[in-house]
């Protein structure tokens, strides 16, 4: 206490230690930051920065005006964006500057005010946590209702709400096409080339995209090699298995696929088993043939359903 | 005889500006001024949205795009990225707006989470400031809420991927999600009306509610007056100090909305922020080779990314990665913000009303929590970009991801302990100068 009437008084001058304004000081003081007032201490720098603030706050002005004229000019007559920016920036910069003149020039110091007696809101909250605090037997039947709601209205939705769907579009026969709806031949697909393909009368449904991948090498277990063509050529659901982003790269070196989402890589000669990354699932297999004409198609649905493996289990 | 500007301004003046009796005071310091700046960005938010809400159409259906795009004219998108296209190609400033949108998101975000954790540091929550504590978590989900769906609106493969990711997070949760992620999404993804979902939270339900929550927020600072640092003119604990809002506090408000406005606007003279992505618009099964959401969901997708793959199948419930580090990791984040200040009341006994700020390391408790809780982030976050450091360094993506694995666990405990120990040593030493001058004083009386 003593030290503080040592320092020197520092600008703007704090508030009286332990002697609060309950009444602030309003007199002489400027209240607004427009008005033609005088600072209340004469003699100080205060006084003279504040008579050249008009002209300051003036020239600003036109500046401002000037970016905001500039800025709408350049719009309307399309200048590039980064000139429309830069002109509607100076207005701003004018203003805060101006605001900043003022802000230094005018300060009147801080204020401070006995807190006394507490808000009723205060007090409100404090009853609040302490019949919280109080009453644990309240606060844990009332989590136990919560809980109880929750499972029910759980129940509830499980029994009423939409189900995501079971299976694919695919199903024996039902050829492959390409993304323009052509029908794919094995030899579309050319030693370690990818080619997205789908059920032909469900193009662009998500689900159901598959990649059809020609191997260098000759697939190994778990793969079901029944539905492999050429020995090489596999397809298999494009769709990560981990939160259900399109599987897009394929690395050649050692027949990976790689989700570019979060890194899953599943091993594309082995049933596309995940090898590093967050996907538990292998993408599912579509078994795949060729029909009298040479076209390929599916021999069946997807063993399991395809898509992120989800909190439910299927059965 | 005066203008109504003048009489308003004395009535302001007269309610909570220098002359009232109770003066509504506001703390002008860098670290409080975060706060403002988050408001500051989000009037810019609102002011570009609701312009970017007359082009922008919230339809998947596809429809031929004409104008002076080179890249997209004459060709088939869908509603929502061709308007995002027109507005960015052909709308006089539709460019700068939507880059001025996106600037200001990532100020609003980065003031939003800084003033969060001056808040837990300066244990600024606790009593009598709790209950605002909680407000502001609130807004802080309603801030997260509002990134993701702004980011699905332009339909593009980003989006598309933040889609594909959220539909996957609910149904990774337990005995429900097959019915959570349909109903939640209208409809199986991407077939559903989710994007017209989106749309209608992000313009119409979340910045309503934001606005609400916020005035809440500002009356409660307003009626608890600020909190402040220990110091020797005022007794912080017996009164409160700052500058009134009218005209003071106002004043400094105003300027630091305007430059931040420019700095806003400068940034997009100088960044192209929201410029389409070359990629182009969503499109089933097509992704790019790297996929990022905004750099403040970078906590969830780095999770994502290292957290090891798990297959927990307990009767009939399976715990999977996307559970874990998409829904549980993120759950007990926020849970912590909402229950720590509780566990500190309880563990300390700590029931006083508190005006006095602390400092980060005044209570080895809080060091430690607060080191822990953001450690995590910081490595989750971190971990979001594992392929563009394996890019950088040359060097397979496996060996960052397990370098990622191991500092999730060791970075929080060696920051936790680190914390810790240095708040004890701070404590002592506190303590020791506490003792010298107390006897400096003793020198000085006699
Ligand atoms: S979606 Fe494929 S790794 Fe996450």
């Amino acid at each position: 206490m003593s030290g503080s009437e040592e320092r020197p008084e520092p600008t703007p001058p704090p508030p009286d230690a332990g002697a609060p304004h309950t009444e602030p000081t309003g007199g002489g003081r400027p209240t607004e930051p427009a008005g033609a007032s005088r600072p209340s201490e004469p003699g100080s720098p205060i006084d003279r920065s504040d008579e050249r603030s008009p002209v300051w706050i003036l020239g600003w002005a036109l500046i401002g005006v000037a970016g905001l004229v500039g800025g709408a000019w350049a719009v309307a007559t399309g200048a590039s964006t980064e000139v429309q920016a830069a002109a509607l920036a100076v207005p701003f910069m004018a203003t805060a500057i101006v605001f900043h003149h003022l802000v230094v020039t005018r300060d009147a110091g801080e204020l401070s005010f006995e807190r006394g007696e507490r808000l009723a809101d205060e007090l409100a909250e404090d009853h609040v946590a302490a019949t919280i605090g109080r009453r644990p037997l309240l606060v844990r039947s009332a989590v136990a209702a919560a809980a109880l709601g929750a499972v029910g209205g759980l129940v509830g939705l499980r029994q009423l709400g939409p189900r995501r769907g079971r299976g694919s579009a695919w199903a024996p026969g039902v050829p492959l096409v390409t993304n323009d709806g052509d029908r794919l031949r094995p030899g579309d697909v050319p030693e370690g080339g990818v080619v997205t393909a789908w059920p032909q009368d469900a193009v662009d449904v998500e689900a159901a995209a598959v990649m059809v991948i020609r191997l260098r090498q000759d697939p190994l277990d778990p793969t079901d090699l029944g539905g492999v063509v050429d020995d090489r050529l596999v397809a298999y659901s494009r769709i990560c298995t981990h939160a259900g982003c399109p599987v897009a790269l394929y690395r050649d070196r050692d027949q990976a696929l790689f989700c570019p989402c979060h890194q899953a890589t599943f091993d594309a000669r082995r049933a596309a088993t995940p090898t590093f990354g967050p996907a538990s699932g292998p993408l599912p297999q579509l078994p795949i043939g060729t029909d009298d004409d040479g076209f390929l198609v599916a021999l069946d649905d997807f063993p399991v359903t395809p898509g992120p493996l989800g909190g439910e289990v299927e059965r | 005889m005066t203008s109504p500007v003048a009489s308003l301004a004395h009535a302001i003046d007269r309610r909570v500006g220098r002359s009232a009796p109770r003066p509504s005071l506001w703390a002008i310091d860098v670290w409080r001024l975060l706060g403002h700046l988050a408001v500051a960005m989000f009037v810019i938010l609102a002011v570009t949205g609701l312009l970017l809400a007359i082009w922008y159409d919230p339809s998947t259906e596809p429809v031929t795009y004409q104008g002076s795009s080179e890249l997209y004219d004459g060709h088939t998108l869908p509603a929502n990225f061709a308007s995002v296209v027109h507005i960015s190609e052909d709308v006089p400033g539709g460019l700068l707006l939507r880059r001025v949108h996106v600037a200001a998101s990532h100020l609003f975000v980065a003031a939003t989470v800084l003033h969060l954790l001056r808040i837990l540091f300066t244990g600024a929550y606790r009593r009598p400031r709790l209950a605002n504590h909680l407000v502001g978590v609130g807004l802080l989900l309603l801030v997260l809420g509002m990134l993701y769906t702004g980011e699905n609106l332009p339909f593009d493969l980003v989006s598309g991927a933040s889609l594909r990711i959220g539909y996957a997070a609910l149904m990774s949760i337990p005995l429900v999600g097959d019915t959570l992620a349909p109903l939640a999404f209208g409809g199986e993804f991407p077939g559903g009306d989710v994007v017209t979902r989106s749309w209608f939270l992000h313009v119409f339900v979340l910045p309503p509610l934001f606005v609400g929550g916020l005035a809440l927020h500002l009356w409660l600072v307003h009626r608890r007056t600020p909190a402040e640092w220990p110091r020797e003119d005022v007794d912080v604990h017996r009164c409160a100090v700052g500058r009134p809002l009218w005209p003071d506090a106002s004043a400094r408000f105003a300027m630091l909305g305007a430059g931040a406005t420019a700095l806003v606007l400068a940034s997009a003279a100088l960044i192209p922020w929201a410029d389409l992505e070359l990629e182009g618009p969503f499109r089933p099964a097509e992704a790019a080779n790297t996929l990022h959401p905004p750099w403040s969901l970078f906590f969830l997708s780095g999770g994502l990314r290292i957290v090891p793959a798990i297959d927990l199948v307990i009767g009939p419930v399976r715990i999977t990665n996307m559970l874990v580090a998409g829904v549980i990791i993120p759950g007990i984040l926020i849970a912590a913000l909402v229950v720590y200040p509780l566990i500190e009341r309880a563990v300390l006994g700590d029931d006083i009303v508190h005006h006095e700020l602390a400092g980060p390391l005044d209570l080895p408790l809080r060091a430690g929590v607060t080191a822990a809780i953001t450690a995590v982030t910081l490595v989750l976050t971190g971990a979001a970009g594992v392929d563009v450091i394996a890019y950088w360094l040359r060097s397979p993506v496996e060996g960052v991801i397990w370098a990622f694995r191991i500092a999730l666990v060791v970075v929080p405990v060696a920051a936790t302990l680190l914390a810790v120990r240095a708040a004890r040593r701070h404590a002592e030493r506190a303590a020791g100068t506490a003792g010298s001058a107390g006897h400096d004083d003793a020198e000085a009386t006699t």
